[in-house]
This record gives structure tokens, sequence and C-alpha cells, in this order.
């Protein structure tokens, strides 16, 4: 997934080596990636990541301080223009007109935007119709944030991009936006979005980049990204074929006791077998079990969750505390 | 949510376009803007209200002669235009960024010159208003009428000017929608004392030569020197044309002003 110096055709974002400086401060790193047409980018990251400002140099808000950008083809700092033209937003945080009505808004937005549309259908795709002659300042916090969705898609942009978009909608709400995102993506729009929900980055991505301290840390599709991390095997085994097990496991195989979770026949424990290669882990324990007459209890393969990915990719980067972060390091 | 995937796919796939000139977004704009004006009841009531209120000093003081009128209705028509743009203009910028309204329509396709217009322009065609009202009020109090009306009217165009820029540098400098009030005083007070003294009599000359160097006064002076009977003006302090000097100096505020605004301004609230 590391993108090519020249983009490939289907990129709708290459970014090659991309860097931002606040003043002292680095806050986006040699970020290089591709987005391609058609597919959901998540973007991850903890708290001060670098996320947000990746996205507003790829807006063309901010001029980046190295590294080569495109998007559509064009740098967005120089030529602003054709990319609002083609893209919708859903800033993290943004205001509205609170004095007019939800129709008004969109209505305003409408006759600047080069793209058509209706704007009863777009309130429609947003389930906003019952409101639209409500004024936008007695909309709810989930209901602001579906008029920034509706402005975003605001006449098919071949680009979306979503900062945290889900940021105070209740659970259905959530699930409903996630529904009109994948229809959006099934229709060839492009979404890029960040997100601090890590279940909403696996429902929805097709790929996944999780920044740190500034870096892309790990990036790939959903199930690249996924194996970086070691799969886990939970199986229930008597506690003296556990020791055994745990004694002769192989090279690049890990066994060990989970006491955390407690098996359903009180005679057996719980084992974790942990390793890179699942396949190889699953036909050694299952071939030692027949070859020494165990007898394996309730088994179960899975690989690791993003959320692991993320909270080894939090835990094992080690930044210097200089304000400028050029002498850090990220070990993996 | 009630999207379909046949709804999105009939529509996405169509996305027809449209070619837009940016002249044409900022025209839309500007007719949205000066809606927003006029929902704004009290406010625009307040605004139209402020230059009758100006008249009732010639009511009171009933100047003699038209050196009287000039002295007295010259400051007025500048400071009633100040007023109107210069502390709206900031008000609205230190709000809007607050509220983070500028980061919404930041996304628009407006550029930012667009939108800035876009937001301006409704005050400074309710400040010509204004300026209007009291020109027509002074006629009918029985004042002299300019008797060089395009001085007036390049008066009240660089003032106009001159608060715009001036309203989105202070507006970018302040540090929120409350403290605004305090942001445009020192400006409003040098406008004020500056444009009172520099047609006042028995203000020193030399004094008078420096005053033109504050900003708006030089617009009071062009005002002042539109009348047929002008009061002792102030000899220029280089060696200009004083209508090409008070062009000149409120000029140089619009760029120096402006370009405070240029590297103060910030989309984001102030932290």
């Amino acid at each position: 997934m590391t993108p090519t110096p020249i983009p490939p055709p289907d990129a709708v974002v290459h970014a090659a080596g991309l860097d931002f400086h606040y003043d002292e401060y680095h806050a986006v790193r040699d970020v290089s990636l591709t987005v391609r047409r058609g597919e959901i980018f998540a973007l991850l990251g903890t708290n001060g990541a670098g996320k947000t400002t990746t996205l507003e140099i790829l807006q063309g808000f901010r001029e980046r301080s190295g590294g080569d950008l495109t998007v559509f083809g064009v740098d967005p700092f120089r030529d602003p223009a054709e990319i609002r033209a083609r893209t919708g937003v859903v800033l993290q945080e943004a205001g509205h007109f609170g004095e007019i009505s939800v129709r008004a808004e969109l209505t305003m937005w409408s006759r600047l935007s080069s793209r058509t549309d209706s704007v009863d259908r777009v309130l429609g795709l947003v389930d906003l119709t019952h409101r639209s002659e409500n004024r936008v300042d007695s909309l709810s916090g989930g209901e602001r944030r579906r008029l920034d969705l509706a402005m975003a898609i605001w006449g098919a942009p071949e680009l979306i991009v979503l900062d945290e978009p889900t940021t105070g909608l209740d659970p259905e709400s959530r699930r409903t936006l996630w529904s009109l995102v994948r229809d959006l993506r099934d229709a060839g729009t492009t979404i890029v979005l960040t997100t601090h929900y890590l279940e909403e980055a696996e429902e929805l991505a097709d790929v996944v980049a999780i920044m740190h301290q500034g870096a892309l840390a790990v990036h790939g599709t959903l199930d690249e990204v996924l194996a970086t991390r070691p799969s886990r095997i939970q199986v229930d085994v008597a506690p003296l074929d556990g020791d055994r097990l745990i004694a002769a496991a192989p090279a690049g195989v890990t066994a060990a006791w989970n006491d955390a979770r407690r098996p359903a026949d009180a005679g057996l424990r719980a084992l974790e077998v942990v390793s890179d290669d699942q396949q190889a882990a699953l036909t050694w324990l299952i071939g030692t079990a027949e070859r020494d007459g165990m007898i394996l209890g309730p088994l179960r393969a899975s690989p690791a969750s993003l959320d692991e990915v993320f909270h080894h990719v939090r835990n094992s980067t080690t930044v210097s505390a200089t304000p400028d972060h050029t002498t850090s390091e990220v070990s993996r | 949510m009630t999207a379909t995937i046949s709804t999105l796919r009939t529509t996405t796939s169509a996305a027809p376009t449209r070619r837009l000139s940016g002249w044409t977004r900022t025209r839309r704009q500007i007719a949205f803007e000066t809606s927003m004006v006029f929902r704004q009841r009290n406010t625009l009531l307040a605004t139209l209200l402020a230059p009758v209120f100006v008249l009732f000093f010639p009511i009171v003081s009933r100047p003699e002669d038209a050196t009287g009128w000039t002295m007295l209705m010259a400051p007025m028509t500048v400071l009633v235009l100040v007023f109107s743009v210069y502390i709206n203009g900031a008000t609205i910028v230190a709000a809007r960024r607050e509220s983070q309204l500028f980061k919404r329509l930041r996304t628009s396709e407006l550029t930012p010159t667009q939108l800035i217009v876009s937001m301006m322009v409704p005050l400074v065609l309710l400040g010509l208003v204004q300026v209007g009202i009291v020109v027509a009020g002074v006629a009918a109090l029985g004042g002299p009428l300019p008797a060089d009306p395009a001085l007036v009217a390049a008066a009240a165009l660089v003032t106009a000017l001159l608060s715009v820029t001036a309203g989105v540098a202070v507006g970018s400098i302040s540090p929120n929608s409350e403290r605004v009030q305090y942001s445009v005083m020192p400006l409003l007070l040098l406008a004020a004392i500056g444009s009172n003294l520099v047609v006042a009599p028995n203000v020193d000359p030399g004094l008078r030569s420096y005053l033109l160097f504050a900003p708006f006064t030089g617009a009071v002076d062009l005002v002042a020197r539109a009348g047929d009977s002008v009061p002792i003006l102030a000899d220029t302090p280089l060696p200009l044309s004083p209508i090409v000097f008070d062009l000149g100096i409120t000029g140089f505020w619009i760029v120096a002003l402006g370009f405070l605004a240029f590297v103060t301004w910030r989309w984001e609230p102030r932290g």
C-alpha cells in the first residue's frame, strides 16, 4: 500500500512525504498515502495525532511545509477552486446561520455551489424534511450534524471529507449515517473519514491509516492493518496438557494461560496462543493435541482487532520530548 | 436517515454541474447577507435612526452660516459611516470567527475575498444610506448642500473602504466577540477626536496639519472642502494638493489596515 511517486490512474488523493510545521511543532511528518476513487479511507489516530491538520492540507486550507500532494491531480493549495467544486466537507466543528430555517440555509449553500441538486431530495436523504422550516438554532446536536452532512453531499460531489462525522450522534443515527456513507461509496463517491470510533472504521473502511504523533504508523487495507498484529487462538485445556503446550510452543508461537477468561468446564483452564501465522499455530496446536492424546475444549481463532492495532501503535511509539519532534523514533 | 442506494446512484452518477462566475457567486451571497441584515430588525432600526439622531446637533446648535454647518456636519457625515461599517464589521468578523461560521463558509466555493466582500457590502450600502439621510437632513434643516458632491462621494467611498479594512483588522485581532466593544475603541476615539479637531476653530495650525495624518481625518477634510464656504482648514503637511493628500493618506491607512487584517486573519476561534 506504499504510494508510488507517480499517482495511480484512479488516485483521487496522492500524498508523498507530506510535512507540516506549526512554528516549531512538527504536526505532520512524512505522510504518504493514496486514496483511490470509490473507496472509503479511514484516517485514525490519537488526539493531536495530526489527522485534522492532514485533512486541512488535503482540502487546501493549509499550505504543506514539504512533500508532494495532489487531489484530483492538482495541488489543492494552489488550485482550491477545483477542489471545492468537487468536494463536500463535514468539519469536526463549524457554525451555521442559526436564525434562518434549515431550508433557507441549504438554499443559500446551493446558490454558491457549482453542483446542482434538490433541497427536498438532500433534506430527505439526511432525514431532515420534517425540520426544514425550523430555525437552524432550534436543531439538536445530531440534527445539526445531519445538516452538516446535507451540505457536504449537496450535488453528489466526487470526494467527501468527513472529519469525525458521527460525534454527537445517537447509536441509531450513527448506524443510519454509516448506511448512507456506504451507499455513497457504492455510488462511486470517494470518502475520506476520520473518526475516534474504531468500530466505525472497521464497519466502513476499505483502507485504514493510523496516525500517531504526526506520522503514519500503519497504513493498508483493513485486513492488512489487522495482520500487523498477531492473531489469537483461545482454547480450553486440562491444566497439565496446557503446561505441556506452553513448554512445547515452537518459534513464532506463544502460548500462555489466560486466567481472565473462565472456562465453562471447571476442570479446564483457558489457554491463549498468539502467533503472526494463525494457520501454522492452529496446525501445531491440533497436531500436538492429536499426537499426545490431549483433549481440546472449545476453540476460537480470531485475527487481531483494530482496537489492538490502535493501542499497539499508541503504546509502542516513543517520541523524544523535544518541541520539534525531529529526533523522534518510531519503534514498532 | 432514509437514503436508498438507488436514489444515490441515480443522482451521483448524474452529478449535474453548472458554471458559476465569481461575480455571480459574490452577488448571490451579497443578496443573502443583505437579507440577514434586514432580518435583524433592531440592529437595522438602530442603524437607520443613528443619522436621525446626528441631526439633533444642528437642531440644537443652530449653525449661523455655511462655515458653521460644515464644521458641524463634516465630522458627523464621516463618523456615521465609521460607526456603521467599522463597528458592525469588527463585530461580525469576531462573532463569525467565534461561532465557526467562517470555517463553514470556507468549505463553500466562495474565495476568502468573495466571502469578506459579500459580508461587508451590505454594511457599506447601509452606511451610504446613512450618509444620504444626513445630507438630506441637513438640506431639510436649511443647511447648505455640498458645492462639490463628487468630493463628498469620494470621501464616503474612501471612508467606507477604510472602515471595512479597519473592521476586518480589529475584528481579526479581537480575542472574541465580547471584547470587540473594547477592541474598536482606540481607533474609534482617534477617529472621533481627530475628525472634530481637524475642522474645529481655535486649533493650532501645526496640530491641525498633523491631525491630517490620523485615519478618517483626511475624509473629513474632503467633506469640509466640498462646501461653498469652507472653514479654516489644515495646511497639508506635504507639498501636495489638499485633495490628493487627503485621498493619499486615507489610501495609506486602507493599505496599512488591510495588511494588518491580512496578517492577523484567523478562520478559527482564538485560543
